[in-house]
């Protein structure tokens, strides 16, 4: 059933700097319903009832159901989903407590990011846009799904992949995922990325339909195996 | 290690010489005039009167001279009998997490299709060019690209305004009001009749506004869009985004360096956005990415002293933010309102 659409708002500069530690902490449960930490959105509505920002089990295995779920409830396009300060009122004002939840693990301490950052590194926009730009044309759910949870499969993979303009084309990044499949070598999959980046300046990767650019990147991935081992090590900068 | 130029565009490339052009544009069942709206001189397309419906737009696009010319100019002699070649339009939103591409048909020396898009998922400004790419991998001729799925030739870049930007001008940097004459901060605070203090040494930097100055809260949060407050707010933000810009790329510049590989680079975060902005503005026959490494190999070279033309290259930039800021539209429009 549909519920009441509300205004869709953004943080202001004073909302931004009231993410403090406290707020991290859960001292502060949510961000304060105080006007000028947030403003709307011009023209911007938002079906919040319909979306359920409460994950049963939170954790990595949760995300790639998290991610479909928040995909197809809230109901907004990407010109909106490029506004790192409306994730960032969402985050605060409505997910506080499940992106605590989610992203507090061990001794780590929760990173601001995961509320206020970047949409690579905001822990709803993330998701968001891990289903956004792995649906296809005439895609299934069953086969989004799939899709979805091989690029959610590490932290390093996610990150890398939505932080290159390149790839952030459902047929580049699916071509991307079909290639590479479940080899969770980071340093594979940067040495990729390092050469796609490089290549893209005579090849236009960029515009090519998924299985052109699964073909282009098996050949890579093939390539970059036979030049050297690749240890498992952590991967590099794992954020909390 | 530095990258040579070649690198970026080493075989022979037809740069910005697709004749491209719009030749229809629908929204729905409803046809749009494109003579109003598309300013085929300037390479500009505003279509903004058309976002607020739903529908996507429809812009059907030629690609011209596609023949023996073009061919002679792309692709080695043996090949130029059946060209090894598809035409693409590709629109790219600003923000560079929208892209939508089309393949264009090929008949009678002219490539044509329709390029598909919503309004809604386009940040307010996009480019639309035409790519040609290699269908098939060729036999090696020093100077051709000959494998498959090289770009081979481009086309002047057309500026779609797709909407009213969702985030206001500037909107990545955190720009704060204060009155500078009760400022914390001295240097604001001594030189209170300022209309700006960007505090480059912040991270991220942080715009102050001078609220003590009668009027300009009013003024620079209009939101007019005709009228003569229009034309002084514009003006006014021109003069300051103006020096701005430049403060926040020099920055920007100072932090470039070199990874790991002995590649140059530069951190990610605003640093990175402002130059990718201004190389899109630099290098526009080149694709984002590819602008950018160019630009960056360009400012490394220049900081390390390897380059005697860093004076050109500043010359470049002050005109490629000039171009970012968009100042002729500020301009007509002042004048229009003038007169």
């Amino acid at each position: 059933m549909m519920g009441q659409k509300t205004p869709l708002m953004k943080l202001t500069n004073q909302g931004l700097a009231a993410i403090d530690a406290a707020f991290l902490l859960g001292t502060t449960e949510r961000l304060p319903d105080d006007p000028s930490f947030a403003a709307q959105i011009e023209g911007e509505t938002v079906d919040l009832e319909g979306v359920n920002f409460t994950i049963s089990k939170p954790g990595p295995e949760s995300d790639p159901d998290a991610a479909v779920t928040l995909h197809q409830k809230l109901g907004i396009r990407r010109g909106v989903a490029t506004d790192s300060k409306m994730w960032a009122w969402l985050a605060t004002r409505h997910a506080a407590g499940a992106l605590r939840r989610r992203w507090t693990t061990g001794e780590r301490k929760l990173n601001r990011n995961r509320f206020v950052g970047r949409l690579v590194d905001n822990g709803l926009s993330r998701l968001w846009w891990a289903a956004e730009l792995t649906l296809d044309d005439g895609m299934g759910p069953k086969a989004h799904r799939h899709a979805v949870g091989l690029l959610l499969l590490s932290q390093y993979r996610t990150d890398r992949l939505l932080s290159m303009g390149l790839v952030r084309h459902p047929p580049v990044i699916l071509g991307v995922l079909d290639a590479i499949g479940k080899d969770l070598r980071w340093q594979v999959l940067n040495e990729i990325c390092k050469r796609l980046g490089l290549l893209a300046t005579t090849y236009a990767i960029d515009l090519m339909n998924r299985e052109d650019a699964g073909d282009f990147v098996r050949r890579l991935y093939k390539d970059v195996r036979s030049g050297r081992d690749f240890a498992t090590e952590d991967e590099p900068g794992a954020m909390a | 290690m530095t990258i040579k130029r070649q690198r970026f565009l080493p075989h022979a490339y037809a740069n910005r010489e697709l004749l491209f052009t719009i030749t229809e544009l629908r929204q729905g069942d409803e046809n749009i005039d494109v003579d109003p709206v598309f300013d085929a001189e300037r390479g500009k397309l505003d279509l903004r009167d058309f976002s607020s419906c739903s529908d996507p737009i429809l812009v059907f696009v030629e690609v011209r001279g596609v023949d023996s010319s073009l061919y002679e100019k792309i692709l080695p002699a043996e090949e130029r009998q059946a060209p090894p070649l598809r035409y693409l339009a590709v629109l790219h939103d600003a923000a560079g997490w929208y892209r939508v591409v089309a393949p264009l048909k090929q008949m009678d020396g002219v490539a044509s299709g329709c390029i598909k898009f919503s309004p809604r998922d386009s940040t307010g400004l996009a480019t639309l060019e035409a790519v040609a790419v290699r269908t098939k991998t060729g036999v090696r001729v020093s100077g051709f690209a000959t494998r498959l799925g090289m770009r081979v030739a481009s086309s002047p870049l057309i500026t779609v305004m797709t909407r009213e930007p969702a985030q206001t001008p500037g909107g990545s940097l955190d720009t704060r009001w204060e009155d500078f004459r009760t400022s914390t901060h001295s240097r604001r605070k001594r030189s209170s009749k300022r209309i700006y203090y960007l505090e480059s040494t912040a991270e991220p930097p942080v715009l102050w506004l001078n609220r003590g100055v009668t009027d300009l809260v009013t003024v620079l949060e209009s939101k007019a869009t005709t009228g003569q407050r229009a034309v002084v707010r514009d003006l006014l933000n021109q003069a300051i985004a103006g020096p701005v810009w430049y403060g926040l790329i020099h920055t920007a510049i100072l932090s470039v360096e070199q990874d790991e590989d002995e590649l140059p680079t530069v951190r990610e975060g605003w640093r990175r956005g402002l130059l990718i902005r201004v190389a899109g503005k630099l290098y526009p026959g080149m694709s984002r990415e590819q602008g950018f490494n160019y630009l960056l190999e360009r400012l490394f070279e220049m900081k390390q002293g390897y380059r005697d033309d860093a004076a050109v290259l500043i010359e470049e930039m002050v005109a490629a933010i000039h171009d970012v800021l968009d100042l002729p539209e500020i301009v007509r429009r002042a004048f229009k309102e003038l007169a």
